[in-house]
Order: C-alpha cells, then sequence, then structure tokens
C-alpha cells in the first residue's frame, strides 16, 4: 500500500468510526459507572472542585478532559449536561486510540497500519466502550501510546522520544493507578524481546570483537550517557503529569501520595471482588462465542482472534531478523502478558480486557497482511476482506445498536434496564401536573447499589433527597414521590404506603425498583393526562 | 301485665336472634361442604431470592411462602388444557401459541411463547360456555418481572365485544385503551397469578399484557381455565 493511498483511506476509515461511535449516543441508559463518573465530573464544573478519592473513581484525567467538551457545548452545570457530550469525550479518544497507531511508524507498514486501524474501528467491545462515560477508553489511548513510544525511545532514545514517553506515562498513570501493571507488562515484554533478538546479536558481536572490549565499554557507557539524560526527562515528565492531575493541578498534592496510597486498596479489590469473581478464561469466553437466551444471535470475534493468533505466531517466528518485526513480537509478548495478569487476577469486568484486545487486533491487522499475502487470486482477497468487514460491522451493530442493554450481549454487565427511562419518563410527566413542577419534593430510598444511576436522571429536580435505607427515613410524607428499592419498600408499614400509588420498573435484571405517586399527584395526574372510560376496575 | 309483656318481647326476640345465627351458622357450613380446594400443578421454582415483600395497596404482596388455599365448588375442572388459542400476534417471535395450553409450565427456554411488543392478547376458546372458577397465568417465571397492564377478560363473544366481563385490570393509567384498572401490579413467580372467576359464564378467555419491566415483549409460559359445566 502506497502512503498516499493510506492517507486517503485512512481518513475515510477515521469518518467511518467517528460514526459508528457517535451515532444515537444516548441510546444506551446510562451504566451505574457512567452515571458516578458523571456525578464527580458535575462537581467540577459546577464548583471547580475535584480531589482525588483513593477508595474508588479513579485518575482525574476523565473529568480535566470532559471540561473542554462541556464549555464547547455551553453547558455549565450538572443538571445541563447530556449524555451526548459525556460521552462524546470518550468517543474523541476512541478516534485517538486509531490515531496512536500512526505512532508506529516504520515499525509497521502501511497496509498492517490500516487493517489494524479498521479492526480497531469497527470493533464490537472497543466501540460499546467508546461509547461509555467511563476511563477505559482514555485508558486504551495512552496506554497503547505508552507502549509505543516506549519501543521508539529504545530504539532512539532522543529528547523528542523521552517527551513523548514521559507524557504517555504520565496521563497513563493519572488516568487509572491500576495502570501499573500496563507499565509492568510492556517493560517485561521490552526486556524479553531484548534477550530474545539483541541479546543474541550482541553475545556474537562479543566473541568475533574480543579485541575491542576495552573501547566497547567506553561506548557503552557513553550509550549509557546518552539514555539517560533523556530517561530522566522522561521519568520528570511522567512524575510531573502525575502530580498535575493527582493534585488537581496544585490544589490538593496530597493527590499524588494517596495515588500510590491506593494499590492496596485496589490489591484488595482485586483478589476479593464480591460479585464481580470471573473465571481465568472470562475475557477470552466473551471474545470467543457468545449466545443469549431464546433467538439471541452469536456473537463472536474468532474470526479476529484466530488473525491475531496468525499475527503472534508470525511475529515469534520472525524475531529478530528485522527491528520492525521485533516490535510486533514486543506487541505480542505486551498482549499475552497483559491478558495473562488479567485473566489471572478474580476481579474482572468486561472493560478490563480493552487494553490487550487492543494490542491483539493490531496484531491481528498484521497476520491479515501476511494471509492476503499468502493467497494469489485477487477476488478471492475482496471475498476474504469484504466477509471481515461485513462480519465486523454486523457485529458492531448487534452490540451497539440493537442488543445494547440486552443481558445476553457479552459486553453488557451491570446495565441499566431500558425500562428504567420509563420510571424516569414517568416521574418526568408528574412533574408537568405537579403543582411544584420539578420543584417537588423526591424522596429516594435505597442502598447505594440500587440507587444510581438515579441521580443523573434526577439531575433536574432540586428537591431530591437520598437514603440509603429505611430506617433514616420516619415518615414518606411529604414526598409527592418516592422511588425506593423493592427491599425497602417492604419495611414501610402498609397504613403509609396507602397514600401512594406504586409501580414496579426494573432496574437492571432481576432488580426492580419501586415508584410511589402519593394519591392527590396520580389522581391530578389521571385526570389531565389520561382521561377515557374506566373499565370495569376502574379507579 | 307491662312487665310479662316485656319479658315476652325480649324472649321472642332473643329466639329469632338465636334462629337467625343458627340459619346463617347452617348456610356457611353447607357453603363450605360443597366447595373443596383448587389443587393446581406447579412448576420447579427457577427464580429464587429477588422477589420481596412489598405490602402496598396496589402492590401485590409477595411472601416468598406458598399461596394460601383457593376454594372452587366440587366438580370444578380443568377445561383449557390442549384448547385451540388465538392472538393478536399470529406469528409469534419465539414459540407455538398452543403453548398456553398444553400443560408445560416449565420456567426455562422451550415452554414460553413469546408475542410482539406493545399491548397484546391470546384467547382461549373452551369450546363450550363454563361456568368459570379460577383462572390461572404463568407469563414467565425465570425472572423477577412484572407484566405490564395485565387485563383478563371472559365472554361468549369470539369477538368481545358482547357481554364482556373484566375479571382483572392493573392497567392504571389505561395505556390498553381498555379503560384504567384498579387491581394490583405482581411479581412472576412459579405459583402463577390466580384471578378469580367468580363463575361468570363464559365460552372465551382473552388475556392482555403489554410488555414487561426486562423487555417490551409479551409472554406466556401457560394459562389454566378451572371452571364447571353450565347444565
Amino acid at each position: 500500500m502506497k502512503k498516499k493511498s493510506f492517507a486517503y483511506l485512512f481518513v475515510l476509515l477515521l469518518g467511518v468510526a467517528l460514526f459508528v461511535r457517535l451515532y444515537r449516543l444516548d441510546l444506551r441508559p446510562m451504566h451505574h459507572d457512567e452515571a458516578n463518573q458523571a456525578y464527580k465530573f458535575g462537581q467540577l464544573l459546577e464548583k471547580g472542585q475535584y480531589r482525588y478519592d483513593p477508595a474508588d473513581h479513579h485518575g482525574p484525567t476523565l473529568y480535566y478532559f470532559s471540561l473542554p467538551f462541556a464549555w464547547l457545548s455551553g453547558q455549565k452545570t450538572y443538571a445541563e449536561l447530556t449524555e451526548g457530550t459525556l460521552r462524546g469525550v470518550t468517543v474523541f479518544f476512541g478516534l485517538l486510540i486509531l490515531l496512536v497507531i500512526l505512532a508506529a511508524g516504520r515499525y509497521l507498514t502501511f497496509s498492517e497500519k490500516f487493517w489494524a486501524a479498521v479492526f480497531l474501528a469497527l470493533s464490537p467491545p472497543l466501540v460499546y466502550f467508546n461509547r461509555f462515560y467511563i476511563q477505559e477508553t482514555l485508558f486504551v489511548a495512552f496506554g497503547l501510546a505508552f507502549v509505543i513510544f516506549l519501543w521508539r525511545f529504545f530504539q532512539k532514545p532522543d529528547y523528542k522520544e523521552a517527551t513523548w514517553l514521559g507524557i504517555s506515562a504520565g496521563l497513563l498513570y493519572a488516568t487509572k493507578e491500576t495502570s501499573l501493571i500496563v507499565l509492568a507488562t510492556s517493560i517485561l515484554a521490552l526486556v524479553v524481546v531484548w534477550f530474545l533478538s539483541w541479546g543474541r546479536s550482541n553475545s556474537r558481536k562479543r566473541s568475533s570483537h574480543k579485541s575491542e572490549s576495552k573501547g566497547s565499554r567506553k561506548e557503552v557507557l557513553a550509550e549509557i550517557k546518552k539514555v539517560a539524560l533523556p530517561l530522566a526527562l522522561a521519568i520528570f515528565l511522567f512524575l510531573a503529569i502525575s502530580f498535575v492531575f493527582y493534585s488537581s493541578f496544585f490544589q490538593h498534592p496530597q493527590g499524588f501520595l494517596d495515588s500510590f496510597r491506593a494499590f492496596s486498596g485496589y490489591g484488595q479489590k482485586a483478589f476479593d471482588p464480591g460479585w464481580h469473581r470471573h473465571g481465568f478464561w472470562y475475557y477470552f469466553s466473551l471474545l470467543f462465542y457468545h449466545k443469549g437466551r431464546g433467538h439471541s444471535p452469536v456473537f463472536s470475534e474468532i474470526p479476529f482472534l484466530l488473525l491475531a493468533l496468525v499475527g503472534v505466531v508470525l511475529s515469534f517466528a520472525r524475531m529478530s531478523r528485522k527491528s520492525a518485526e521485533n516490535f510486533k513480537g514486543y506487541l505480542a509478548l505486551f498482549s499475552l502478558f497483559t491478558a495473562l495478569v488479567y485473566s489471572a487476577i478474580p476481579y474482572k469486568t468486561p472493560w478490563n480486557m480493552l487494553i490487550f484486545w487492543a494490542g491483539f487486533l493490531i496484531l491481528a491487522g498484521a497476520g491479515f497482511v501476511y494471509v492476503l499475502e499468502l493467497i494469489k487470486i485477487r477476488q478471492a482477497k475482496i471475498i476474504l476482506a469484504g466477509a471481515l468487514i461485513f462480519w465486523a460491522g454486523w457485529q458492531a451493530y448487534l452490540v451497539n445498536f440493537y442488543f445494547h442493554a440486552y443481558p445476553g450481549n457479552p459486553y453488557v454487565y451491570a446495565q441499566t434496564s431500558p425500562d428504567f427511562l420509563r420510571l424516569v419518563a414517568r416521574v418526568d410527566e408528574l412533574s408537568q401536573v405537579a403543582e411544584e413542577g420539578k420543584n417537588m419534593f423526591i424522596r429516594v430510598i435505597a442502598p447505594p447499589e440500587e440507587t444510581w444511576p438515579l441521580p443523573w436522571y434526577l439531575r433536574k429536580y432540586p428537591q431530591v433527597g437520598y437514603w440509603t435505607s429505611s430506617e433514616q427515613v420516619e415518615s414518606l410524607e411529604p414526598a409527592v414521590v418516592v422511588i425506593i428499592s423493592a427491599a425497602e419498600a417492604a419495611r414501610r408499614s402498609e397504613k403509609e404506603l396507602e397514600s401512594y400509588i406504586t409501580h414496579y420498573y426494573s432496574l437492571r435484571p432481576d432488580v426492580l425498583m419501586v415508584l410511589l405517586i402519593r394519591q392527590d399527584l396520580w389522581e391530578n395526574y389521571r385526570l389531565k393526562r389520561i382521561g377515557g372510560p374506566s373499565g370495569t376496575n376502574g379507579l | 301485665m307491662r312487665t310479662r309483656t316485656k319479658i315476652l318481647t325480649q324472649v321472642l326476640l332473643l329466639g329469632s336472634f338465636l334462629l337467625f345465627l343458627l340459619a346463617s351458622m347452617g348456610s356457611i357450613l353447607a357453603q363450605n361442604q360443597e366447595k373443596v380446594e383448587l389443587k393446581i400443578q406447579l412448576p420447579k421454582p427457577m427464580f429464587i431470592g429477588t422477589p420481596r415483600n412489598i405490602k402496598t395497596p396496589n402492590l401485590e404482596p409477595v411472601t416468598g411462602k406458598p399461596r394460601g388455599p383457593f376454594y372452587v365448588p366440587k366438580g370444578t375442572e380443568l377445561v383449557s388444557l390442549k384448547k385451540p388459542v388465538t392472538s393478536s400476534d399470529p406469528l409469534p417471535v419465539i414459540g407455538e401459541l398452543s403453548y398456553v395450553t398444553d400443560g408445560e409450565k416449565s420456567g426455562e427456554d422451550g415452554y414460553f411463547v413469546e408475542l410482539g411488543p406493545g399491548p397484546q392478547w391470546v384467547q382461549i376458546d373452551l369450546k363450550a360456555p363454563y361456568l368459570i372458577q379460577a383462572i390461572v397465568v404463568w407469563h414467565y417465571h425465570s425472572q423477577a418481572r412484572v407484566y405490564r397492564d395485565v387485563v383478563i377478560q371472559v365472554s361468549e363473544d369470539k369477538d368481545f365485544v358482547n357481554g364482556v366481563v373484566t375479571l382483572f385490570n392493573n392497567d392504571h393509567d389505561n395505556s390498553s385503551g381498555l379503560g384504567a384498572g384498579r387491581d394490583k401490579e405482581y411479581i412472576e413467580t412459579y405459583e402463577g397469578k390466580l384471578i378469580d372467576g367468580k363463575g361468570t359464564k363464559a365460552r372465551y378467555v382473552r388475556l392482555w399484557s403489554n410488555g414487561n419491566t426486562a423487555n417490551d415483549m409479551n409472554h406466556y409460559v401457560e394459562v389454566e381455565v378451572y371452571a364447571l359445566p353450565v347444565k
């Protein structure tokens, strides 16, 4: 593939990737975690307040990078924010993942870069989580950038490469403290590749140039000096960027130290994960084959898993022949080590696999180029490429636009049910007939795991109170609307509930919420909105 | 004389009251003698846990305990088994309409029929008029779900234009257009929902629903109609 053709095709691909990610961005109800992040960002947007919490929520880059998106959208308060603005942030960084491939430069051919970009652009899980307002997309973008710049730095350890390395490392760490896994696996991959390739060539050199050993030592020292200063710059940038973000731009310096203290908490969570505990093969089982109940379609990434396998085998087979091929070996080792570490940790959520799956997709691009080279018939190449693009596109459509909240979708995890939007719509309708309008008093009584994403959906109601248990609320009155978990509702007295009409709504599969509407408000609503004849059992 | 009349009146009043009391008790005892407990064969419970004890005026309590006995006149029998079923969605998304009356109540895949989204009905033709005593409905019981706008009607008219009797209606906001109901929403369980037929004479039973809390589709595992033949 020529440079010019690659440039045109890459721009076209960026357009397709942008469309796929932006189309109906508000389709999927806000996830518990998204709403949580949105609330944190809302505090930063409205009050300029952010303080790193070592117990939860990860690093601050997501919030700070969301600011320009809100400003450009003219949204100045939490209440004004929309799903489109928030998810637009992760869509932007989703595109950055594609652009990061360009940083691989001469270490990947144009064809390899193109096919890797195609697979990343249409990858169902990647598209799904690029439309998801959590840190993971930023983490993948900065993580891949770090992996590539680490390689580039060790190929050419100058100040320019050191700057990129330091920036990517700093942003990666400021996105998630758990990025230490990525930092460790990429350095380990680099060391292993060095042993496998450079080590051998160096030993050959040593045996043939024994007489020049003194000179070599001097050269080594000179090399170390040459590397030391750029490396120091990279480390300085890493620490500086991390400090700036974790200290909330110098407002809370303690935040930087807290980010290291957070390791113990995350370590504990990783090995005592509660209901997030999944088996070793969890990630690959999601990618391999998944089918929901009834007439659910098949969700599978088998073609890309096979191509990634080709890419990995090819990378190892061609190790040490050329520097460019060693990059793929390094990437293969990084992806394998990272997959191994994440699979060994009992705590698992589907989005955690993105960092190594993105690595495997780049290798799948290289594998596919090799397969195309093996095929001599032009038409067969076109059919194969078309079939792959069709499969990726079809799967991306099913995952993101049709089964976006369906439990049979392998990437749907503790997702808010679409039915929950009916509860939100009913509350909105009630506010339109309530005397106080949006100022009506709403009580939410539910444990935290059953409260979110309500604070997002009720952000335009100023009179909302949240209680985590029924014991904290002596009387439901004077609330005209109460949203209560099924368990907490059971604790209220029958007499008290007589003054409310109740409806069930699904928060998540098997988690039902109860909407209590005070009788007078319901009557008002019924008269103004419903009307019509009453049935045999009419109200 | 006056005192004697007064005593006589009091004795007569007391006697009348005792006679009335005995007659009433006799009547109740006679009624109970005629009634027998309705025995319903229940499927294996699939869902354990989430349904919680909700006590609200229009929310069915779910206690996790078996449903109490329901009494029907002696001679009441299951009259819906294998009877023909029609629907507003003649081409179900999953399963077949015959599943509604095939006697299989398992909550597993392959035992339920799925109808399209929005208000949909299934109708059972009992092939003859009966005095309906009870209707038991299992929509879907392998997950904590609430089916919306459940309306159960019976009639002798297959088109449900004339002589329609609504036995159950929890469509509180009249979204199905059959009139607003005041019955309670309920969580699906393996016990099914039992509706009192009140001895209504009818040949056809029509059951409406309008999606559920898990999705927009309408499901039926089984419907049983218990009735007495019309003499």
